[in-house]
């Protein structure tokens, strides 16, 4: 396709689109008005309603998904039917348990650390005057692609010789201090530990948003109840504040494990897995589109489900003990 | 919220001033590097444009010219908007219906759709990809616009959800009165009104979208990669040299979605302080 013809066709669909849906809601709506009596109107039109949107999350997701747990179970090019093998791979294989492990790390590590980050940075911030320009700062690397900051980040871990002057930012501060230089993201002692700070980095101003606005919920009356009944700051702190602050903590935690099971850009741009910084949501690509093997894939692509399922589960019951009752 | 004690004043300004120091430095240095010349460069880190003083736009001609960063900024234009235009119908429609009727079915659909926020793409791949190739759509724009839009639709509906679950039913009742269809009280009343909530659903997707380096990378040819998957390729070819050009490319990539990010920062956090299950 020309380069013409694509723009045409892709400004045709941001006009179109949305006219041709409505129009076909509405034609199907009204045939229904036609044939259907008010009762069954009421329950038939708003599955008419919401049945485009279930065609895309069930093309794109639902079926996948299934599609997927069958692939685990059949050999490398999805023919033929081979029970848990796949399975038994992952245990077996040398290195496959390593990344799990790694994967168990990043897991543990980039939530808990970008937590603290984000509790001292939302309290601290809470007291200044330029607070909306230091959540700005804070908040600026969720605009930015992992590509883009493996960039910016790969100039700040720039590694030359010791006896040459540094380039990057990192180590020139470290030489300063008479220390050699280090090869910061191909050193397997630091490459790990360079590239979960980046994804910190990256995911530190959404825990800052979130819980900066749950500290603001929470009513001064309830500091001031506890400072009157003789509590020092710190305990105000301790089980005041953070106590009213667990609901969105609990939430903050729980989408950066998914996004961290999730996580792969960061890792294929700087290292793709060498240097003992392969993750779960990496070697998934690996063995689907390098090593091609469709089983192997997709019984670590199941593993991945399985490790966010009980997440699925928290969240449903969140949403039926809070608004559910009106759901 | 009045925090007296914990660190004292000059604690507390240090401490905020050294995370920004260290969060905003990448993008200095990032920018810097871009601005300067390749001879400047192989001399002396970022802050050497203190001493020598010169700065060149040639690594942004550069870019944008052989290293092919145009092309790729319209074929990444080419797979957001249309993607969005997709997504923000749609998922405003669906989260409508979940917000305002009540139908049978209503809470269990509404609890998949929850949990299919959590799906991780890598899941999908192959399966989809065995899907467009069997439709025919593998390699083409549409493949993107279906799999980011669709991929994208559970978290917008339940953003959007909560924007209509807030809106007065008087106004879509007295809109019916006035003998409007369901569908017309929808498009006039209740759209216009939610349009806070579309723009947090745009920029979060917008966000997504721009910067996803996976589904272009699996559905797309090399001739038809957006920025990140230039920028990419650039980056793991060019890793010895001081990366002017390769950083001119960067900023090319985040120009856009940085603007957004600083006029719709507003709807941008609503949407992340929504998107994330309220407790």
């Amino acid at each position: 396709m020309s380069i013409q013809v694509r723009i045409l066709l892709a400004a045709t669909v941001i006009v179109l689109f949305p006219v041709v849906l409505v129009a076909i809601v509405g034609l199907a709506d009204r045939g229904l008005r036609a044939v259907l009596s008010f009762k069954a109107l009421q329950q038939t039109r708003p599955w008419i309603w919401i049945t485009p949107g279930l065609v895309f999350m069930g093309t794109v997701l639902v079926y996948p998904l299934l599609d997927t747990l069958r692939l685990s179970l059949h050999d490398a090019s999805g023919r033929e039917y081979v029970g848990l093998e796949n399975y038994a791979w992952i245990f077996t294989a040398p290195g496959v348990v390593d990344v799990l492990r790694n994967t168990a790390v990043w897991v543990t590590v980039i939530p808990l650390v970008t937590l603290l980050l984000g509790l001292v940075a939302s309290v601290l911030i809470d007291r200044v005057r330029y607070e909306s320009f230091a959540k700005s700062v804070l908040v600026m690397p969720t605009a930015i692609s992992f590509v883009a900051a493996a960039v910016m980040w790969s100039l700040v871990f720039k590694f030359r010789p010791a006896g040459l002057p540094q380039r990057g930012t990192l180590n020139a501060l470290w030489t300063l201090l008479g220390k050699e230089p280090i090869t910061w993201t191909v050193n397997p002692s630091t490459a790990n530990a360079a590239l979960v700070f980046i994804v910190i980095w990256s995911y530190l101003g959404f825990v800052t948003i979130v819980l900066s606005a749950a500290l603001k919920g929470i009513p001064d009356e309830l500091l001031d109840a506890a400072r009157v009944d003789g509590a020092s700051e710190w305990q105000v702190f301790r089980y005041v504040t953070l106590h009213q602050l667990k609901p969105a903590v609990i939430v903050v935690t729980t989408t950066m494990v998914v996004w961290v099971l999730k996580t792969f850009d960061v890792v294929f741009v700087f290292t793709q897995g060498r240097y003992g910084t392969d993750i779960i949501g990496v070697r998934v690509y690996n063995e689907l589109f390098a090593a091609l093997n469709w089983g192997r894939g997709s019984a670590l692509a199941t593993m991945l489900f399985f490790a966010i399922l009980p997440i699925m589960v928290i969240n449903i019951r969140r949403l039926f003990s809070t608004f559910g009752a009106s759901t | 919220m009045q925090l007296v004690a914990l660190p004292g004043r000059v604690g507390t300004h240090l401490v905020i001033l050294l995370l920004c120091v260290v969060w905003i430095l990448p993008l200095v240095e990032g920018v810097v590097t871009s601005l300067r010349t390749l001879e400047d460069a192989f001399e002396v880190g970022w802050w050497g444009v203190f001493t020598d003083q010169r700065i060149t736009f040639d690594n942004y001609a550069a870019a944008w010219g052989q290293a092919q960063m145009g092309g790729a900024l319209l074929n990444s234009l080419l797979i957001t908007l249309p993607a969005n235009a997709v997504l923000v119908s749609v998922s405003a429609i669906v989260a409508y219906t979940f917000a305002q009727m009540e139908f049978l079915g209503r809470r269990t659909t509404f609890a998949i759709i929850v949990a299919l926020m959590l799906i991780p793409p890598q899941i999908t791949l192959v399966p989809v990809l065995k899907l467009f190739n069997w439709i025919g759509v593998n390699g083409t724009l549409p493949a993107m616009w279906i799999y980011q839009g669709g991929y994208t639709m559970p978290l917008g509906i339940f953003i959007l959800v909560a924007f209509f679950q807030n809106l007065p039913k008087e106004l879509v009742e007295a809109a019916e009165v006035d003998g409007a269809t369901p569908l017309q009280a929808f498009v006039r009343v209740a759209l216009p009104l939610a349009r806070p909530g579309l723009l947090s659903v745009f920029i979060l997707h917008f966000l997504f979208s721009w910067n996803d380096l996976l589904t272009p990378l699996v559905f797309l040819p090399p001739e038809a990669a957006p920025l990140t998957v230039r920028v990419a390729a650039l980056l793991q070819t060019s890793s010895t040299d001081p990366l002017v050009v390769v950083s001119a490319a960067a900023v090319i990539a985040i120009a856009l979605p940085m603007t957004l990010f600083f006029t719709l920062q507003r709807f941008l956090a609503r949407g992340l302080t929504a998107g994330a299950v309220k407790g």
